[in-house]
């Protein structure tokens, strides 16, 4: 009976044992955001000397109020009467909000960018100085995931290319084009370097 | 008959080990490794083999969704008496939820069948009680349909949302289960019991969209997680020779 006892607890600590290094809670991220490295030609990691901002358009439209009166343009956020009143003619400019995703970043060698749930391709504008500055174009597949019932659902994606001008960049790479919420390296930057 | 069945079984399955024990090339006597099977089946034992039929039924399942549970499980099972002591078992079930969670707005919905094959041990053969603790073995399978549906993932930084709804997607799912219960007569050919059940997640096939929240037989899916049934047993009545 003994033996038969121990052989039962013995089961049961070895569920709980195993049991106890499982779990059920969610990731520490619900966001997915695509990794972005830095290396120089060599593949080594560089740190940008220049401050960096990532600027990008979002899927949000502004109406701007544009009052013309023969070569005198004034554009507004809101309508102004007293311009039509001076004889000014109004036209409607529908444009994407931008929206600023890094502002005057110094040193970095590593980002992570959002994506657009909706869109299937995503231009980000890395801006270094007022007169230098780089477009890089994200195109990718996107998959809402559903993870549990408790974690709710969060957005995958699957990069199927990118590109970039190249002013600063030389060229850029997808290493692992599925992007989720564990974090990893997705696409290398590989920038020009100077002696 | 089923004795010299079951000899001629183990015989066939153990053929293989003279010729590795022929290799050891020891010159001590060696008891043939039918002998030793035979001895540690006990098969010394007068009893006749077959030993009669059970089927049984789980009182959890049902019992825990009238509780206000979000899963509904109903399962019967016929086992096989062996010896008094081998019990192979098959059991079938169907299993359901319509699940809301109030947190997340999500609901999930699904119903399918399962299966699970296996083994009950009788640990205390020898007593020759009416009642016995067990253990056991056994593999689940199912394969099912599962929608989900919730509020639209609003994206907090381009803007725009998109709609959560996945209908009849498909999966299924491969599991085992070690457990122990007891086993105790009430009244003539019925029995109750219990068992308790450890479950490991074997394989479960995931859609690009979802991984399956509720499993029909294995329950909530996460890589393990426990299980108890409450067993109505009946005996059916057999002419014993």
């Amino acid at each position: 009976m003994r033996k038969l006892l121990s052989c039962i607890v013995l089961i049961l600590a070895l569920c709980f044992g195993v049991s106890g290094c499982e779990s059920g809670d969610c990731m520490l991220s619900s966001e997915s955001y695509c990794s972005m490295s830095f290396v120089d030609a060599q593949g080594k990691s560089v740190k940008l000397l220049d401050t960096l901002s990532v600027l990008v358009n979002l899927n949000e439209y502004d109406t701007a109020y544009v009052y013309q009166c023969d070569t005198d343009v004034i554009i507004t956020s809101a309508p102004v009467d007293s311009l039509s009143v001076k004889g000014y003619i109004l036209s409607l400019l529908v444009e994407r909000k931008q929206g600023v995703l890094l502002n005057r970043m110094t040193g970095a060698n590593e980002l992570e960018l959002p994506l657009s749930f909706t869109a299937e391709c995503d231009t980000f504008f890395f801006q270094y100085s007022a007169r230098l500055s780089d477009t890089v174009w994200v195109k990718h597949q996107n998959h809402p995931y559903f993870s549990s019932m408790d974690c709710g659902t969060v957005m995958h994606y699957d990069i199927v290319g990118v590109k970039s001008t190249t002013h600063l960049i030389d060229s850029i790479q997808v290493v692992s084009s599925d992007v989720t919420n564990i974090s990893k390296e997705n696409v290398k930057i590989y920038f020009t370097v100077n002696n | 008959m089923s004795r010299s069945i079951l000899l001629l079984i183990i015989s066939l399955f153990s053929s293989f080990l003279p010729m590795l024990a022929q290799e050891r090339k020891t010159r001590q006597p060696v008891e043939s490794p039918q002998g030793k099977i035979a001895k540690w089946l006990d098969l010394t034992d007068t009893i006749p083999v077959f030993q009669g039929v059970n089927v049984t039924t789980d009182m959890v399942g049902p019992g825990w969704y009238a509780l206000g549970g979000d899963f509904l499980s109903g399962e019967v099972a016929l086992e096989v008496n062996l010896l008094k002591r081998f019990f192979p078992i098959l059991e079938v079930g169907y299993g359901r939820t319509d699940a809301i969670n109030e947190d997340t707005e999500l609901h999930y919905k699904t119903d399918a069948p399962y299966f699970r094959l296996g083994l009950n041990y009788n640990m205390q053969y020898k007593k020759r009680l009416p009642g016995y603790i067990y253990s056991g073995l056994r593999f689940g399978y199912t394969s099912f349909k599962y929608n989900i549906d919730g509020p639209s993932m609003v994206d907090p930084i381009w803007g725009g949302e998109l709609p959560v709804r996945f209908e009849d997607v498909k999966g299924n799912a491969f599991w085992g289960e070690l457990l122990v219960g007891v086993r105790a007569q009430i009244y003539k050919n019925f029995h109750m019991g219990w068992s308790f059940r450890y479950k490991v997640r074997l394989n479960v096939k995931d859609s690009p969209n979802s991984t399956p929240w509720y499993i029909p037989g294995f329950g909530v899916s996460d890589n393990t997680t426990f299980g108890a049934t409450y067993d109505l047993v009946y005996q059916i009545p057999w002419k014993k020779r």
